[in-house]
Protein backbone atom coordinates (compact mmCIF):
# COMPACT_ATOMS: atom_id res chain seq x y z
CA UNK A 1 0.00 0.00 0.00
CA UNK A 2 1.22 3.42 -0.71
CA UNK A 3 1.43 5.20 2.55
CA UNK A 4 0.52 8.80 2.75
CA UNK A 5 2.74 10.55 5.20
CA UNK A 6 2.09 14.21 5.37
CA UNK A 7 4.82 16.59 6.18
CA UNK A 8 3.29 19.05 8.58
CA UNK A 9 6.55 20.69 9.35
CA UNK A 10 6.74 24.12 7.72
CA UNK A 11 10.39 23.56 6.92
CA UNK A 12 11.02 21.74 3.69
CA UNK A 13 7.67 22.58 2.17
CA UNK A 14 6.67 25.38 -0.15
CA UNK A 15 3.32 27.00 -0.57
CA UNK A 16 1.30 25.91 -3.58
CA UNK A 17 1.79 29.29 -5.18
CA UNK A 18 5.57 29.25 -4.72
CA UNK A 19 5.68 25.81 -6.32
CA UNK A 20 3.72 26.96 -9.35
CA UNK A 21 5.83 30.09 -9.77
CA UNK A 22 9.07 28.14 -9.54
CA UNK A 23 7.75 25.58 -12.01
CA UNK A 24 6.88 28.29 -14.52
CA UNK A 25 10.30 29.88 -14.03
CA UNK A 26 12.03 26.53 -14.55
CA UNK A 27 10.10 25.78 -17.72
CA UNK A 28 10.59 29.26 -19.18
CA UNK A 29 14.28 29.21 -18.28
CA UNK A 30 14.80 25.88 -20.01
CA UNK A 31 13.07 27.01 -23.20
CA UNK A 32 15.03 30.26 -23.16
CA UNK A 33 18.31 28.36 -22.69
CA UNK A 34 17.38 26.07 -25.59
CA UNK A 35 16.55 29.05 -27.82
CA UNK A 36 19.79 30.85 -26.96
CA UNK A 37 21.81 27.69 -27.60
CA UNK A 38 20.12 27.29 -30.97
CA UNK A 39 20.63 30.91 -32.01
CA UNK A 40 24.27 30.72 -30.95
CA UNK A 41 24.57 27.57 -33.11
CA UNK A 42 25.60 25.46 -30.15
CA UNK A 43 22.98 22.98 -31.29
CA UNK A 44 23.05 21.80 -34.87
CA UNK A 45 19.86 22.83 -36.63
CA UNK A 46 19.59 19.48 -38.35
CA UNK A 47 19.68 17.58 -35.06
CA UNK A 48 17.95 19.87 -32.55
CA UNK A 49 15.88 22.71 -34.05
CA UNK A 50 15.18 25.90 -32.12
CA UNK A 51 11.98 26.14 -30.03
CA UNK A 52 10.64 28.77 -32.41
CA UNK A 53 11.09 26.37 -35.35
CA UNK A 54 9.33 23.62 -33.40
CA UNK A 55 6.47 26.00 -32.63
CA UNK A 56 6.26 26.88 -36.32
CA UNK A 57 6.16 23.22 -37.31
CA UNK A 58 3.45 22.60 -34.74
CA UNK A 59 1.45 25.50 -36.18
CA UNK A 60 1.75 24.13 -39.71
CA UNK A 61 0.75 20.64 -38.52
CA UNK A 62 -2.27 21.86 -36.60
CA UNK A 63 -4.01 23.22 -39.71
CA UNK A 64 -3.86 19.88 -41.54
CA UNK A 65 -6.69 17.36 -41.40
CA UNK A 66 -4.15 14.51 -41.44
CA UNK A 67 -2.74 15.62 -38.12
CA UNK A 68 -6.10 15.74 -36.35
CA UNK A 69 -7.10 12.45 -37.94
CA UNK A 70 -3.92 10.86 -36.58
CA UNK A 71 -4.46 12.30 -33.10
CA UNK A 72 -8.02 11.04 -33.11
CA UNK A 73 -6.94 7.57 -34.29
CA UNK A 74 -4.44 7.22 -31.45
CA UNK A 75 -6.74 8.69 -28.80
CA UNK A 76 -9.82 6.70 -29.78
CA UNK A 77 -8.08 3.32 -29.93
CA UNK A 78 -6.48 3.95 -26.52
CA UNK A 79 -9.84 4.84 -24.97
CA UNK A 80 -11.54 1.80 -26.53
CA UNK A 81 -8.70 -0.41 -25.29
CA UNK A 82 -9.21 0.91 -21.73
CA UNK A 83 -12.91 0.00 -21.87
CA UNK A 84 -12.11 -3.49 -23.18
CA UNK A 85 -9.48 -3.93 -20.47
CA UNK A 86 -11.99 -3.04 -17.76
CA UNK A 87 -14.55 -5.42 -19.27
CA UNK A 88 -11.99 -8.25 -19.18
CA UNK A 89 -10.19 -7.42 -15.93
CA UNK A 90 -13.20 -6.91 -13.62
CA UNK A 91 -14.85 -10.33 -14.11
CA UNK A 92 -11.46 -12.07 -14.22
CA UNK A 93 -10.31 -10.45 -11.00
CA UNK A 94 -13.62 -11.34 -9.34
CA UNK A 95 -13.32 -14.97 -10.45
CA UNK A 96 -9.74 -15.15 -9.17
CA UNK A 97 -10.80 -13.63 -5.88
CA UNK A 98 -13.89 -15.78 -5.46
CA UNK A 99 -12.29 -19.16 -6.05
CA UNK A 100 -9.06 -20.49 -4.66
CA UNK A 101 -9.10 -23.04 -7.48
CA UNK A 102 -9.22 -20.38 -10.19
CA UNK A 103 -6.54 -18.38 -8.39
CA UNK A 104 -4.05 -21.24 -8.26
CA UNK A 105 -4.88 -22.58 -11.71
CA UNK A 106 -4.35 -19.26 -13.45
CA UNK A 107 -1.39 -18.23 -11.30
CA UNK A 108 1.38 -19.42 -13.57
CA UNK A 109 -0.40 -18.37 -16.74
CA UNK A 110 -0.84 -14.80 -15.52
CA UNK A 111 2.64 -14.58 -14.00
CA UNK A 112 4.06 -15.75 -17.32
CA UNK A 113 1.95 -13.55 -19.59
CA UNK A 114 2.31 -10.42 -17.45
CA UNK A 115 5.97 -9.55 -18.20
CA UNK A 116 5.78 -10.37 -21.92
CA UNK A 117 6.28 -7.04 -23.66
CA UNK A 118 3.14 -6.36 -25.71
CA UNK A 119 5.26 -5.01 -28.57
CA UNK A 120 6.92 -8.41 -28.97
CA UNK A 121 3.66 -9.72 -30.40
CA UNK A 122 3.46 -7.13 -33.18
CA UNK A 123 5.29 -9.17 -35.87
CA UNK A 124 3.42 -12.39 -35.14
CA UNK A 125 0.02 -10.70 -34.97
CA UNK A 126 0.72 -8.94 -38.27
CA UNK A 127 1.67 -12.19 -39.87
CA UNK A 128 -1.44 -14.00 -38.64
CA UNK A 129 -4.10 -11.33 -39.09
CA UNK A 130 -2.65 -8.47 -41.11
CA UNK A 131 -2.66 -4.76 -40.31
CA UNK A 132 -6.22 -4.12 -39.11
CA UNK A 133 -7.67 -1.98 -36.32
CA UNK A 134 -8.72 -5.19 -34.58
CA UNK A 135 -5.11 -6.36 -34.40
CA UNK A 136 -4.02 -2.98 -33.07
CA UNK A 137 -6.69 -3.20 -30.37
CA UNK A 138 -5.66 -6.76 -29.52
CA UNK A 139 -2.00 -5.76 -29.17
CA UNK A 140 -2.82 -2.80 -26.92
CA UNK A 141 -5.20 -4.82 -24.75
CA UNK A 142 -2.81 -7.74 -24.43
CA UNK A 143 0.09 -5.50 -23.50
CA UNK A 144 -1.63 -3.27 -20.97
CA UNK A 145 -4.22 -5.55 -19.38
CA UNK A 146 -1.95 -6.90 -16.64
CA UNK A 147 -1.35 -3.85 -14.43
CA UNK A 148 -5.10 -3.36 -14.19
CA UNK A 149 -5.78 -7.03 -13.45
CA UNK A 150 -3.04 -7.21 -10.81
CA UNK A 151 -4.26 -4.06 -9.06
CA UNK A 152 -7.87 -5.30 -9.04
CA UNK A 153 -6.96 -8.68 -7.57
CA UNK A 154 -4.80 -6.93 -5.01
CA UNK A 155 -7.56 -4.46 -4.18
CA UNK A 156 -10.16 -7.19 -3.69
CA UNK A 157 -7.80 -8.97 -1.34
CA UNK A 158 -7.31 -5.83 0.74
CA UNK A 159 -10.97 -5.28 1.56
CA UNK A 160 -10.96 -4.89 5.35
CA UNK A 161 -12.33 -7.98 7.06
CA UNK A 162 -13.96 -5.79 9.70
CA UNK A 163 -16.06 -4.02 7.07
CA UNK A 164 -17.25 -7.37 5.72
CA UNK A 165 -18.16 -8.53 9.24
CA UNK A 166 -20.07 -5.34 9.75
CA UNK A 167 -21.94 -5.84 6.49
CA UNK A 168 -22.93 -9.29 7.70
CA UNK A 169 -24.16 -7.97 11.04
CA UNK A 170 -26.21 -5.27 9.34
CA UNK A 171 -27.55 -7.89 6.91
CA UNK A 172 -26.42 -6.04 3.79
CA UNK A 173 -27.81 -7.41 0.54
CA UNK A 174 -25.53 -8.34 -2.34
CA UNK A 175 -25.81 -4.98 -4.11
CA UNK A 176 -25.51 -3.08 -0.89
CA UNK A 177 -22.29 -4.89 -0.11
CA UNK A 178 -20.89 -4.20 -3.60
CA UNK A 179 -21.93 -0.57 -3.47
CA UNK A 180 -20.95 0.26 0.12
CA UNK A 181 -17.87 -1.89 0.64
CA UNK A 182 -16.41 -3.55 -2.44
CA UNK A 183 -16.43 -0.57 -4.82
CA UNK A 184 -15.04 1.99 -2.35
CA UNK A 185 -12.25 -0.36 -1.25
CA UNK A 186 -11.25 -1.35 -4.76
CA UNK A 187 -11.50 2.09 -6.43
CA UNK A 188 -8.08 3.43 -5.39
CA UNK A 189 -6.45 0.28 -6.78
CA UNK A 190 -8.48 0.53 -9.97
CA UNK A 191 -7.27 4.08 -10.55
CA UNK A 192 -3.64 3.06 -9.96
CA UNK A 193 -4.11 0.20 -12.44
CA UNK A 194 -5.73 2.55 -14.93
CA UNK A 195 -2.85 5.01 -14.68
CA UNK A 196 -0.20 2.38 -15.43
CA UNK A 197 -2.30 0.62 -18.06
CA UNK A 198 -3.02 3.80 -20.01
CA UNK A 199 0.70 4.71 -20.11
CA UNK A 200 1.59 1.33 -21.59
CA UNK A 201 -1.41 1.37 -23.94
CA UNK A 202 -0.28 4.65 -25.45
CA UNK A 203 3.27 3.29 -25.92
CA UNK A 204 2.03 0.18 -27.72
CA UNK A 205 -0.40 2.19 -29.87
CA UNK A 206 2.37 4.51 -31.07
CA UNK A 207 4.85 1.68 -31.67
CA UNK A 208 2.29 -0.31 -33.66
CA UNK A 209 1.45 2.71 -35.79
CA UNK A 210 5.14 3.48 -36.25
CA UNK A 211 6.12 -0.03 -37.35
CA UNK A 212 3.02 -0.95 -39.33
CA UNK A 213 2.30 2.50 -40.76
CA UNK A 214 -1.31 2.53 -39.59
CA UNK A 215 -2.96 5.91 -39.21
CA UNK A 216 -1.99 7.59 -35.94
CA UNK A 217 0.71 9.65 -34.25
CA UNK A 218 3.21 6.80 -34.67
CA UNK A 219 2.94 6.80 -38.47
CA UNK A 220 3.30 10.60 -38.54
CA UNK A 221 6.51 10.19 -36.51
CA UNK A 222 7.77 7.57 -38.96
CA UNK A 223 6.93 9.90 -41.86
CA UNK A 224 8.73 12.85 -40.26
CA UNK A 225 11.77 10.63 -39.73
CA UNK A 226 11.66 9.35 -43.31
CA UNK A 227 11.46 12.87 -44.74
CA UNK A 228 14.11 14.15 -42.36
CA UNK A 229 11.93 17.00 -41.07
CA UNK A 230 13.38 17.31 -37.59
CA UNK A 231 11.26 20.26 -36.46
CA UNK A 232 8.15 18.23 -37.24
CA UNK A 233 9.49 15.23 -35.28
CA UNK A 234 10.00 17.55 -32.29
CA UNK A 235 6.50 19.00 -32.70
CA UNK A 236 5.05 15.47 -32.74
CA UNK A 237 7.08 14.61 -29.65
CA UNK A 238 5.49 17.59 -27.93
CA UNK A 239 2.02 16.48 -29.02
CA UNK A 240 2.65 12.91 -27.80
CA UNK A 241 3.75 14.24 -24.44
CA UNK A 242 0.70 16.45 -24.15
CA UNK A 243 -1.49 13.48 -25.07
CA UNK A 244 0.17 11.42 -22.34
CA UNK A 245 -0.36 14.28 -19.92
CA UNK A 246 -4.00 14.46 -20.99
CA UNK A 247 -4.54 10.78 -20.26
CA UNK A 248 -2.76 10.75 -16.89
CA UNK A 249 -4.45 14.05 -16.04
CA UNK A 250 -7.85 12.52 -16.79
CA UNK A 251 -7.14 9.64 -14.41
CA UNK A 252 -6.00 12.11 -11.75
CA UNK A 253 -9.11 14.22 -12.35
CA UNK A 254 -11.25 11.10 -11.84
CA UNK A 255 -9.69 10.40 -8.46
CA UNK A 256 -10.82 13.78 -7.06
CA UNK A 257 -14.59 13.18 -7.20
CA UNK A 258 -14.34 9.37 -6.91
CA UNK A 259 -12.07 9.28 -3.88
CA UNK A 260 -13.14 12.44 -2.06
CA UNK A 261 -13.44 10.43 1.16
CA UNK A 262 -9.97 8.87 0.88
CA UNK A 263 -7.29 10.19 3.29
CA UNK A 264 -4.96 11.16 0.43
CA UNK A 265 -7.59 13.44 -1.12
CA UNK A 266 -8.67 14.90 2.20
CA UNK A 267 -5.10 15.83 2.99
CA UNK A 268 -4.74 17.44 -0.40
CA UNK A 269 -7.74 19.68 0.17
CA UNK A 270 -6.70 20.63 3.67
CA UNK A 271 -3.03 21.00 2.97
CA UNK B 1 -5.73 -9.03 5.42
CA UNK B 2 -7.36 -12.36 6.11
CA UNK B 3 -5.20 -15.38 6.62
CA UNK B 4 -4.86 -17.30 3.38
CA UNK B 5 -4.61 -21.04 3.53
CA UNK B 6 -2.19 -22.14 0.86
CA UNK B 7 -2.01 -25.85 0.17
CA UNK B 8 1.50 -27.15 0.48
CA UNK B 9 3.97 -28.98 -1.74
CA UNK B 10 2.58 -31.37 -4.32
CA UNK B 11 -0.99 -30.22 -4.09
CA UNK B 12 0.00 -26.63 -4.88
CA UNK B 13 2.21 -27.73 -7.75
CA UNK B 14 -0.67 -29.75 -9.17
CA UNK B 15 -3.15 -26.90 -8.73
CA UNK B 16 -0.87 -24.38 -10.37
CA UNK B 17 0.50 -26.71 -13.00
CA UNK B 18 -2.50 -28.44 -14.53
CA UNK B 19 -3.71 -25.55 -16.70
CA UNK B 20 -0.39 -24.48 -18.26
CA UNK B 21 0.60 -28.11 -18.87
CA UNK B 22 -2.78 -28.88 -20.45
CA UNK B 23 -2.55 -25.84 -22.71
CA UNK B 24 0.95 -26.66 -23.93
CA UNK B 25 -0.03 -30.32 -24.44
CA UNK B 26 -3.10 -29.23 -26.41
CA UNK B 27 -0.97 -26.92 -28.55
CA UNK B 28 1.54 -29.70 -29.11
CA UNK B 29 -1.02 -32.32 -30.18
CA UNK B 30 -3.33 -30.04 -32.16
CA UNK B 31 -0.45 -28.51 -34.11
CA UNK B 32 1.34 -31.83 -34.68
CA UNK B 33 1.62 -32.44 -38.40
CA UNK B 34 -0.16 -29.13 -39.03
CA UNK B 35 -0.12 -28.09 -42.66
CA UNK B 36 -1.56 -24.65 -41.89
CA UNK B 37 0.91 -22.10 -43.19
CA UNK B 38 0.70 -19.76 -40.20
CA UNK B 39 0.52 -22.35 -37.45
CA UNK B 40 3.54 -24.63 -37.70
CA UNK B 41 3.74 -27.61 -35.32
CA UNK B 42 4.97 -26.67 -31.84
CA UNK B 43 7.60 -29.36 -32.18
CA UNK B 44 9.04 -27.61 -35.23
CA UNK B 45 9.04 -24.25 -33.41
CA UNK B 46 10.88 -25.68 -30.43
CA UNK B 47 13.39 -27.55 -32.58
CA UNK B 48 14.17 -24.35 -34.48
CA UNK B 49 14.50 -22.47 -31.20
CA UNK B 50 17.01 -24.95 -29.82
CA UNK B 51 18.92 -25.26 -33.12
CA UNK B 52 19.24 -21.55 -33.81
CA UNK B 53 19.41 -20.02 -30.36
CA UNK B 54 20.95 -22.60 -28.05
CA UNK B 55 23.07 -24.85 -30.24
CA UNK B 56 23.53 -22.30 -33.01
CA UNK B 57 25.50 -19.04 -32.94
CA UNK B 58 22.57 -16.71 -32.29
CA UNK B 59 22.80 -16.66 -28.52
CA UNK B 60 26.18 -15.00 -28.89
CA UNK B 61 25.49 -12.78 -31.89
CA UNK B 62 21.96 -11.63 -30.98
CA UNK B 63 20.94 -12.63 -27.46
CA UNK B 64 23.97 -11.50 -25.44
CA UNK B 65 24.19 -8.03 -27.07
CA UNK B 66 20.46 -7.52 -26.43
CA UNK B 67 20.86 -8.48 -22.79
CA UNK B 68 23.97 -6.32 -22.44
CA UNK B 69 22.19 -3.27 -23.89
CA UNK B 70 19.24 -3.93 -21.64
CA UNK B 71 21.41 -4.24 -18.54
CA UNK B 72 23.39 -1.07 -19.29
CA UNK B 73 20.23 0.87 -20.12
CA UNK B 74 18.22 -0.26 -17.11
CA UNK B 75 21.24 0.00 -14.79
CA UNK B 76 21.89 3.58 -15.89
CA UNK B 77 18.23 4.46 -15.38
CA UNK B 78 18.30 3.01 -11.86
CA UNK B 79 21.49 4.86 -10.84
CA UNK B 80 20.56 8.14 -12.49
CA UNK B 81 16.93 8.05 -11.37
CA UNK B 82 17.76 7.23 -7.75
CA UNK B 83 20.60 9.75 -7.43
CA UNK B 84 18.67 12.63 -9.00
CA UNK B 85 15.55 11.56 -7.14
CA UNK B 86 17.27 11.81 -3.75
CA UNK B 87 18.73 15.19 -4.75
CA UNK B 88 15.40 16.61 -5.87
CA UNK B 89 13.48 14.91 -3.09
CA UNK B 90 15.55 16.67 -0.45
CA UNK B 91 15.36 20.10 -2.04
CA UNK B 92 11.87 21.59 -2.39
CA UNK B 93 13.13 24.48 -4.54
CA UNK B 94 14.88 22.28 -7.10
CA UNK B 95 11.88 20.00 -7.14
CA UNK B 96 9.45 22.81 -7.87
CA UNK B 97 11.79 24.20 -10.52
CA UNK B 98 11.90 20.96 -12.49
CA UNK B 99 8.39 19.69 -11.76
CA UNK B 100 6.75 20.66 -15.10
CA UNK B 101 9.57 19.18 -17.18
CA UNK B 102 9.58 15.95 -15.16
CA UNK B 103 5.83 15.59 -15.39
CA UNK B 104 5.99 16.05 -19.16
CA UNK B 105 8.64 13.38 -19.64
CA UNK B 106 6.93 10.94 -17.32
CA UNK B 107 3.73 11.15 -19.37
CA UNK B 108 5.53 11.11 -22.71
CA UNK B 109 5.11 7.78 -24.52
CA UNK B 110 8.82 7.15 -25.02
CA UNK B 111 8.65 5.66 -28.55
CA UNK B 112 7.87 9.22 -29.70
CA UNK B 113 11.59 9.84 -29.10
CA UNK B 114 12.64 7.27 -31.72
CA UNK B 115 13.00 9.65 -34.72
CA UNK B 116 15.03 12.14 -32.69
CA UNK B 117 17.30 9.60 -31.00
CA UNK B 118 17.81 7.81 -34.33
CA UNK B 119 18.59 11.14 -35.98
CA UNK B 120 21.24 11.97 -33.40
CA UNK B 121 22.82 8.55 -32.78
CA UNK B 122 21.96 6.45 -35.83
CA UNK B 123 21.48 2.68 -35.70
CA UNK B 124 23.21 0.66 -33.03
CA UNK B 125 23.82 0.00 -29.36
CA UNK B 126 24.11 3.68 -28.39
CA UNK B 127 20.63 4.38 -29.72
CA UNK B 128 19.17 1.30 -28.03
CA UNK B 129 20.65 2.12 -24.64
CA UNK B 130 19.71 5.82 -24.86
CA UNK B 131 16.11 5.03 -25.72
CA UNK B 132 15.84 2.72 -22.70
CA UNK B 133 17.30 5.34 -20.37
CA UNK B 134 15.12 8.12 -21.79
CA UNK B 135 12.04 5.97 -21.21
CA UNK B 136 12.78 4.17 -17.95
CA UNK B 137 14.45 6.89 -15.89
CA UNK B 138 11.31 9.01 -15.27
CA UNK B 139 9.16 6.62 -13.24
CA UNK B 140 12.24 5.78 -11.14
CA UNK B 141 13.09 9.43 -10.62
CA UNK B 142 9.56 10.48 -9.70
CA UNK B 143 8.97 7.53 -7.37
CA UNK B 144 12.26 8.23 -5.62
CA UNK B 145 11.28 11.88 -5.16
CA UNK B 146 7.93 10.85 -3.68
CA UNK B 147 9.56 8.28 -1.44
CA UNK B 148 12.18 10.68 -0.14
CA UNK B 149 9.58 13.39 0.41
CA UNK B 150 7.39 11.19 2.53
CA UNK B 151 10.11 10.19 4.96
CA UNK B 152 8.43 10.48 8.30
CA UNK B 153 8.67 13.94 9.87
CA UNK B 154 9.35 12.48 13.28
CA UNK B 155 12.22 10.52 11.82
CA UNK B 156 13.64 13.73 10.36
CA UNK B 157 13.46 15.46 13.70
CA UNK B 158 15.20 12.58 15.39
CA UNK B 159 17.91 12.51 12.76
CA UNK B 160 18.52 16.21 13.24
CA UNK B 161 18.92 15.78 16.98
CA UNK B 162 21.46 13.00 16.44
CA UNK B 163 23.56 15.31 14.25
CA UNK B 164 24.15 12.76 11.51
CA UNK B 165 26.12 13.84 8.48
CA UNK B 166 24.29 14.34 5.20
CA UNK B 167 25.77 11.18 3.81
CA UNK B 168 24.72 9.17 6.87
CA UNK B 169 21.23 10.59 6.62
CA UNK B 170 20.90 9.47 3.00
CA UNK B 171 22.29 5.95 3.40
CA UNK B 172 20.87 5.12 6.82
CA UNK B 173 17.58 6.99 6.96
CA UNK B 174 16.31 8.28 3.64
CA UNK B 175 17.08 5.36 1.33
CA UNK B 176 15.85 2.55 3.62
CA UNK B 177 12.70 4.45 4.50
CA UNK B 178 11.92 5.32 0.87
CA UNK B 179 12.99 1.84 -0.31
CA UNK B 180 9.60 0.28 -1.02
CA UNK B 181 8.46 3.25 -3.06
CA UNK B 182 11.78 3.45 -4.93
CA UNK B 183 11.46 -0.22 -5.82
CA UNK B 184 7.90 0.36 -7.03
CA UNK B 185 9.46 2.87 -9.44
CA UNK B 186 12.08 0.32 -10.51
CA UNK B 187 9.31 -2.15 -11.27
CA UNK B 188 7.55 0.26 -13.64
CA UNK B 189 10.92 1.26 -15.10
CA UNK B 190 11.75 -2.41 -15.70
CA UNK B 191 8.49 -2.96 -17.56
CA UNK B 192 9.18 0.03 -19.79
CA UNK B 193 12.83 -0.97 -20.29
CA UNK B 194 11.79 -4.45 -21.50
CA UNK B 195 9.33 -2.90 -23.96
CA UNK B 196 11.94 -0.43 -25.17
CA UNK B 197 14.78 -2.89 -25.74
CA UNK B 198 12.45 -4.79 -28.07
CA UNK B 199 11.21 -1.63 -29.80
CA UNK B 200 14.66 -0.10 -30.16
CA UNK B 201 15.99 -3.27 -31.75
CA UNK B 202 13.04 -3.48 -34.11
CA UNK B 203 13.58 0.05 -35.43
CA UNK B 204 17.20 0.89 -34.66
CA UNK B 205 19.48 -2.15 -34.91
CA UNK B 206 20.88 -4.65 -37.36
CA UNK B 207 20.96 -7.55 -34.95
CA UNK B 208 19.42 -8.56 -31.63
CA UNK B 209 16.29 -10.42 -30.68
CA UNK B 210 13.86 -7.61 -31.56
CA UNK B 211 15.47 -7.20 -34.97
CA UNK B 212 15.26 -10.96 -35.53
CA UNK B 213 11.50 -11.14 -34.88
CA UNK B 214 10.59 -8.22 -37.14
CA UNK B 215 13.01 -9.36 -39.84
CA UNK B 216 11.54 -12.89 -39.75
CA UNK B 217 8.06 -11.47 -40.15
CA UNK B 218 9.04 -9.26 -43.06
CA UNK B 219 10.81 -12.15 -44.79
CA UNK B 220 7.75 -14.30 -44.15
CA UNK B 221 9.71 -16.82 -42.09
CA UNK B 222 6.79 -17.98 -40.03
CA UNK B 223 8.44 -20.52 -37.75
CA UNK B 224 11.18 -18.00 -36.90
CA UNK B 225 8.58 -15.35 -36.05
CA UNK B 226 7.00 -17.78 -33.60
CA UNK B 227 10.42 -18.66 -32.18
CA UNK B 228 11.35 -15.01 -31.64
CA UNK B 229 8.03 -14.19 -30.00
CA UNK B 230 8.24 -17.14 -27.61
CA UNK B 231 11.85 -16.31 -26.78
CA UNK B 232 10.98 -12.68 -26.05
CA UNK B 233 8.23 -13.90 -23.75
CA UNK B 234 10.56 -16.22 -21.86
CA UNK B 235 13.23 -13.53 -21.49
CA UNK B 236 10.73 -10.93 -20.29
CA UNK B 237 9.53 -13.45 -17.73
CA UNK B 238 13.03 -14.36 -16.54
CA UNK B 239 14.16 -10.74 -16.23
CA UNK B 240 11.12 -9.93 -14.11
CA UNK B 241 11.73 -13.02 -11.97
CA UNK B 242 15.35 -12.01 -11.31
CA UNK B 243 14.26 -8.49 -10.44
CA UNK B 244 11.62 -9.69 -7.97
CA UNK B 245 14.21 -11.92 -6.29
CA UNK B 246 16.53 -8.96 -5.82
CA UNK B 247 13.69 -6.79 -4.57
CA UNK B 248 12.68 -9.35 -1.98
CA UNK B 249 16.27 -9.59 -0.77
CA UNK B 250 16.84 -5.87 -0.54
CA UNK B 251 13.53 -5.11 1.14
CA UNK B 252 13.67 -8.14 3.42
CA UNK B 253 13.75 -6.11 6.60
CA UNK B 254 10.71 -4.14 5.49
CA UNK B 255 8.69 -7.28 4.83
CA UNK B 256 9.71 -8.73 8.22
CA UNK B 257 8.77 -5.53 9.97
CA UNK B 258 5.35 -5.53 8.37
CA UNK B 259 4.79 -9.10 9.46
CA UNK B 260 5.95 -8.33 12.97
CA UNK B 261 3.79 -5.26 13.44
CA UNK B 262 0.87 -6.59 11.46
CA UNK B 263 0.67 -3.35 9.51
CA UNK B 264 -0.22 -3.57 5.85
Amino acid sequence: MSQVVVNRHPRGTLSRQAELTLGAVGLAGLILLWQVASVASLLSERVVPAPTDVAGALGRLSVTADFWGAVWATVSITVIAMVVILLIAVPTAMAIHASRFVEHSTWFLIEFLKPIPGVALIPLALLLWGPTDGVKLFLIVFGSLWPMLTQLVYGLREIPGLALEMARVYRFGFWQRIHRITIPSVLPFTLTGLRISVTIALIIAIVTEYIVGMSGLGSLLALAQLNGVVDQAFALLLVSGLLGLGFSGSVAALSGPLLFWHPSQRERRNG
Amino acid sequence: MMATTTPGGWRLLLLRGWLPVTLVALWWTLSAGSEALYFPPLQEILTTLVDEWILGPRWRSDLLPSLANFTIGFGTSVLLGTALGVLLGMSPVMRALFAPVLTFFRSLPSPALIPIVLGILGLGAGMNVSLIVLGAVWPILLNTIDGVRSVDTQLREMVRSYRLSRRQIITHVVLPSAGPQIFAGYRIGLQIAIILIVVSEMVGATHGLGYYVLESQQLFMITQTWVGTILLGIIGYLLTLIFLRIERRVLRWQIRMRQATGAS
